[in-house]
């Protein structure tokens, strides 16, 4: 493969990889967040309703 | 912005960069001419300069976010920064990595410590900076207060990673656009860029959006810890 080919794939590829797997954390990071808020609402319902 | 709002928007700005980007690459890859000196590898170009630009736009909005922050208290000023803050870093980064692939194959070396390459790793460690503040300072109020004066500093290289290779001699090229007499580009690689641009601005928007939504989040969950103390 002509060396410009090789470092313009890895460019191409390695941001495709970057922007990716940002987003894939920021899905898991409120997916998390999510899953906390909806256990501690049912917590303080629970509490409520005792 | 209720749970609806926000996945509908989010579908509609993802669809939309979804669009955006594959014109942007169709254009780069296929339509675009070839730089008659380096070639091939010049195409870096469309994604190593947009990202720049996007980066820049952040931290400005970082730079206003935290001013807005500091004269009114109010914490949505926070959220808008930090969430710029992180998109911006991600983005910036995305140029110290295209950079060095772009650099080697035509300068035969990685790095430089020229003015260009040199504010724009500075520019990424203050936003490194900025995030970690974030992360080790417990007390909200101080936390924000002491990130928006991090953000408001860090802005201020903003103008100098730009004026760099117009103000010194670098290894950095001089500016093909805005760069006076004798710059510029060619009508049709001005089309890419012109994608690329709107392509990465979009990305960078629905990113924006999925972190202030994460930040959103977060500052709901403390309030209910709070009220649950209570």
């Amino acid at each position: 493969m002509e060396i410009g080919l090789k470092h313009l794939f890895y460019a191409f590829g390695l941001l495709w990889v970057l922007h990716v797997g940002y987003l894939l954390n920021l899905a898991f990071r409120q997916k998390r967040l999510a899953e906390e808020l909806r256990a501690l609402k049912e917590t303080l319902a629970r509490k409520a309703s005792d | 912005m209720s749970d609806s709002t926000h996945h509908r928007l989010s579908l509609l700005l993802f669809a939309v960069t979804a669009a955006l980007l594959l014109t942007a690459w169709y254009q780069v890859f296929l339509v675009v001419p070839t730089e008659r000196t380096m070639g091939v590898i010049q195409r870096i170009f469309y994604i190593h300069m947009p990202s720049a630009i996007v980066a820049f736009h952040s931290f400005f909005v970082v730079f206003v976010a935290s001013i807005g922050y500091l004269i009114t208290r109010r914490a949505v000023w926070d959220r808008v920064a930090v969430s710029a803050a992180e998109v911006g870093t991600v983005f910036c980064a995305a140029v110290l990595i295209s950079g060095p692939l772009w650099a080697k194959p035509v300068w035969g070396i990685w790095w430089t410590w020229d003015a260009r390459l040199t504010t724009t790793l500075v520019l990424f460690l203050m936003f490194v900076g900025y995030l970690m503040v974030r992360r080790y300072v417990e007390n909200a109020d101080r936390r924000a207060v002491l990130s928006a004066v991090v953000g408001i500093l860090g802005f201020v290289d903003v103008p100098l990673v730009y004026m760099a290779n117009r103000w010194f001699r670098t290894q950095h090229p001089q500016p093909v656009i805005g760069g006076g007499e004798g710059s510029g580009l060619d009508a049709q690689m001005w089309v890419g860029v012109l994608w690329a641009l709107a392509a990465l601005h979009a990305l960078a928007v629905f990113l924006f959006l999925q972190r202030y939504r994460l930040e959103t989040l977060r500052t709901e969950l403390v309030r209910l810890h709070r009220e649950a103390r209570v």
